[in-house]
């Protein structure tokens, strides 16, 4: 099995230099989300036909569960399916490998006399690279799904599981169309192009004597195969010829009927963000005595994932590629880079077992972890764990950068890392300006200034320190009154933006909280465990949660969302083999909340409490990606800067989306990092807002130096500075820079 | 209960498709305005149609020329097929189509399809079809399509294009239940 997919690095650089690509894509998303969103709601409204809970939360806990019950019964569901399918006259064959399948249909062409196969999209050949080994055979294989088709052409991998061909332009398409007829073709009409394949293609179906398909499902129940698809070609495929071939991953396994409509409901909505695809066809053995019916399964990786727990969810995948529809990374490189074969989040993990660790290692290193892909699989899959189980593996197969694993030795040690930030403090002097600095950076980088370390970091003053509740004020009746919290720093926010921690103290403070800051405390861990290096992730965790234990406290609150993601959500997984530190890992999650949840759900901040009259420009609120797609709170702080503040917010279109800063990603990729935080700016820039609010140190120093880089009279602000200039109530500060 | 005729009709033509109510008795003009308003100059008649000569009689009457069923291929089409549906369902505006292998072709080699459907076999949910497709003589048809509007592709930028390799159009002729 030769790849014939160029190395990582040439890929990313193609997608880069293809600024098209990137446009392409943007409204491809934005166009896909809304029709996404129009389906499902459209769905809601049919709950008076007996449709059991028509939603995408209740039908992804059914469909997960039918995965779940396929993947873990898998040797007797397929056993059952292939007596079932032998009985009804299919012939199904186990490939012992990847080589083994392509054999299997290669001799079955060449016993058979084929010179001509009419294919249907299966993106398990395009995994076996079929077409290549047929094509070596002397057998002329076509692709006759309209993308499949450009792509064939264009003699490209596809880029989208769904839409193979959505990087081409219809001008490439009418280019190609026309080199291949050798007459005229559009380069704008997309219904002549679409009826150049038509009348092409039609040959291919009338004088194929093997049809090639995949299937969406094998029904274990009855031995019947579920195939979908749009233009009709699967039924043509897979209708006329002589025979007919199916290549699947036994992953796709059903176990009953009953699973079935759950899987029809979300694939058509979660794929093309259609209500239902065009045709659903079963089939259940030859449909006539002179035909035949081939089940190729494969496995090629499938077993291993499934006995390894660290990637067994993956499994479960449909391939609608909502994954990919939704990744800002995805959005700027595409699939040919943001994957290999398979793409999207998906591919991301699933190509290491399929195609290798070292064809993954490149593509991985892309993603940003926003999760946002979590939030719209239909089979619930944890896509951004599991990529991060294949950084870490790409770590220590292949060992981290020189820069990274010294970063990650100094960062890891508090006392090495408070003498190199001091010497850095020392270093930065003469490139100072305001709170960034002017550094000679690498053309790459120069989107972004970096920010200047402080003079004072927020230990200085509040490490070690306890703050008394206000007695009274504006907030001091709060639902925290007379609660304890344990503020947790943040090593970011410590060293360079220090005043975000002393205003979000403060705000605790004067919502009636005792406030201690625990001493011991450096960073949570969270910059190892995206650089895949989970054994220094998990001693760091180790010494934040002895820290943190270490004062009594009712709640652990910090500003910086990331990290109390970190710690709610990471730790306990992180330690999960650790019999000793797993439970009290679970113990502080139960009591750590980023800043904004504590104020909306313990706080109660009241309606009308910090709204002062005084001039401000209008806000904007961007919101930390995790913030949104993991702990699901992107409403509540627009909420409460308008509610308790009586603010003038306006929304930020595409506010949950990343702003590119993804950790180290954007200093890995700071090409693709700049063009995510450029579609940030442009929708802020959309708002005509003078004061962007975030609720994450990450998000904020990076927007920030975005916008100094371009010059913006923007204020950056994180949403704790805010309520605390509030409370304050000085004149004029907000709004003006 | 919403009423099943009114939310087939309506999802199936939010989905592309078209539907006309009729009674047994107005099939032979209904179908034939429709050839006519499409342009069609040859129809194919699956088996499995209902009124299968009488029809065929009557569209040779009204000019159609009757193409063989059997001689049907991707290169030898007829403008139009008329098939037979097992069953409609209201929440997707989908007929379940189980035609035999050379009924099919009606469906395949054609630019516009018309399919029989009667009322009374409209199924609510999703669950209902495949409840009737398990329970077909213990076993499901060899071969079934649940069929959901006219061929489409978004292959191409994301631009919606209607008619790629299957049927360019699909006119659901909705028989009234009491009869």
């Amino acid at each position: 099995m030769t790849s014939p997919i160029a190395p990582f690095p040439e890929r990313y650089r193609k997608a880069l230099a293809d600024r098209q690509l990137g446009r392409n894509l943007l409204n491809f998303q934005r166009a896909w989300g809304a029709a996404r969103r129009a389906t499902f709601e459209h769905w809601e409204t049919q709950a008076g036909l007996g449709v059991p809970d028509p939603s995408f939360a209740a039908h992804r806990a059914r469909l997960t569960d039918a995965k779940r019950r396929a993947i873990r019964d898998r040797v007797t569901l397929f056993a059952r399916f292939k007596e079932a399918a032998e009985a009804a006259g299919a012939t199904v064959y186990e490939s012992t490998s990847a080589a083994d399948a392509v054999r299997y249909v290669v001799d079955l062409c060449r016993r058979r006399g084929v010179s001509l196969v009419a294919k249907g999209k299966t993106m398990v050949s395009e995994e076996l690279f079929l077409n290549h080994a047929l094509e070596a055979a002397g057998v002329a294989a076509v692709e006759t799904d309209l993308g499949e088709w450009i792509i064939q052409l264009a003699r490209e991998t596809p880029s989208h599981m769904v839409m193979p061909a959505i990087h081409k332009s219809r001008q490439q398409v009418g280019g190609l169309f026309e080199a291949h007829v050798g007459r005229p073709v559009s380069r704008e009409d997309i219904a002549e192009m679409a009826g150049v394949a038509r009348g092409e293609l039609r040959r291919v179906f009338a004088e194929a004597q093997i049809g090639i398909t995949g299937a969406n499902a094998l029904i274990a129940e009855t031995g019947t195969i579920m195939l979908v698809t749009n233009e009709g070609n699967g039924r043509l495929t897979s209708s006329l010829p002589p025979v007919h071939v199916v290549l699947v991953g036994w992953e796709k396994l059903l176990p009953t009927w009953d699973d079935v409509a759950a899987q029809v409901r979300l694939l058509a909505r979660s794929g093309t963000a259609q209500d239902i695809s065009v045709y659903t066809t079963f089939i259940t053995g030859p449909d006539r005595a002179d035909r035949e019916l081939h089940i190729v399964i494969v496995d090629n990786g499938r077993s291993e994932m499934a006995a390894d727990p660290a990637f067994a969810d993956a499994l479960r995948c449909i391939r609608c590629a909502a994954c990919a529809d939704v990744c800002p990374p995805y959005q700027v490189v595409g699939g040919h880079a943001f994957g290999f074969v398979y793409s999207g989040a998906i591919g991301l993990v699933n190509t290491s077992f399929h195609h290798g660790l070292e064809a993954a290692a490149g593509p991985q290193s892309l993603c940003v972890s926003c999760n946002a892909c979590a939030t719209v699989c239909p089979v619930d899959i944890p896509l951004p764990r599991l990529i991060l189980n294949v950084r870490h593996q790409v770590g220590e197969r292949f060992g981290l950068p020189w820069r990274k694993r010294w970063a990650l030795a100094v960062w890891s040690r508090p006392r090495l890392f408070a003498a190199a930030l001091g010497l850095g403090r020392w270093l930065q002097t003469p490139f100072v300006r305001g709170r960034q600095l002017r550094l000679p950076l690498p053309e790459a980088f120069r989107w972004r200034t970096a920010p200047a370390l402080a003079r004072r970091p927020a230990r200085a003053t509040l490490l070690g320190r306890e703050f008394a509740p206000a007695a009274d004020g504006p907030l001091a009746g709060s639902g925290a009154r007379g609660l304890t919290v344990a503020y947790f720093l943040q090593c970011v926010t410590d060293r360079f933006a220090p005043e975000q921690a002393a205003a979000a103290v403060r705000v605790l403070a004067a919502c009636g909280a005792r406030v201690v800051v625990p001493r011991g405390q450096h960073c949570c861990g969270l910059p190892a465990l995206d650089a895949g290096d989970r054994g220094v992730a998990a001693a760091m965790a180790r010494q934040t949660i002895a820290a943190l234990e270490a004062v009594r406290a009712d709640w652990i609150v910090t500003a910086a969302a990331s990290c109390a993601i970190a710690v709610g959500h990471d730790y306990a997984e992180l330690l999960r083999d650790n019999g000793a530190w797993r439970p009290r890992a679970e113990a502080l999650a139960a009591r750590t909340l980023d800043l904004v949840t504590f104020l909306d759900r313990v706080a109660k901040l009241p309606a009308g409490a910090l709204a002062r009259s005084r001039a401000t420009g209008p806000l904007t609120y961007h919101s930390f990606c995790q913030s949104a797609n993991v702990l699901g709170i992107a409403e509540i702080a627009p909420r409460l800067l308008r509610a308790v503040c009586g603010f003038e917010v306006r929304d930020l279109p595409e506010a949950a989306v990343c702003c590119g800063f993804g950790g180290s990603t954007s200093l890995d990729h700071p090409e693709m990092a700049r063009e995510i935080a450029a579609r940030k700016l442009d929708n802020v820039a959309r708002t005509e807002a003078t004061v962007l609010v975030t609720d994450n140190p990450g998000c904020l120093l990076h927007l920030r130096g975005a916008a100094d880089a371009r010059g913006l009279q923007l204020r950056v602000a994180h949403i704790a500075e805010i309520l605390a200039e509030q409370l304050a109530a000085g004149p004029g500060t907000l709004g003006s820079r | 209960m919403v009423e099943l005729t009114t939310a087939f009709e309506a999802q199936a033509g939010r989905i592309g498709a078209t539907v006309h109510r009729a009674a047994r008795a107005d099939v032979l003009p209904l179908a034939t305005r429709i050839l006519l308003e499409a342009r069609c100059r040859t129809v194919a008649v699956a088996d499995g149609v209902p009124q299968r000569p009488a029809l065929i009689q009557g569209l040779g009457e009204a000019g159609l020329s009757v193409a063989a069923t059997a001689g049907l291929w991707p290169t030898r089409r007829a403008d139009a097929g008329i098939s037979v549906a097992m069953l409609g369902v209201a929440e997707t505006g989908s007929v379940l189509l189980a035609s035999t292998a050379d009924d099919r072709r009606v469906e395949l080699c054609v630019d516009v399809h018309l399919v029989w459907l009667e009322a009374a076999t409209l199924v609510p949910t999703l669950d209902g079809a495949v409840a009737v497709l398990r329970r077909v003589s213990g076993r499901p048809p060899a071969y079934a399509t649940l069929v959901s509007g006219p061929s489409r592709s978004a292959d191409i930028e994301r631009q919606l294009t209607i008619g790629v390799h299957g049927p360019r159009a699909l006119h659901i002729l909705l028989m009234a239940a009491s009869e």
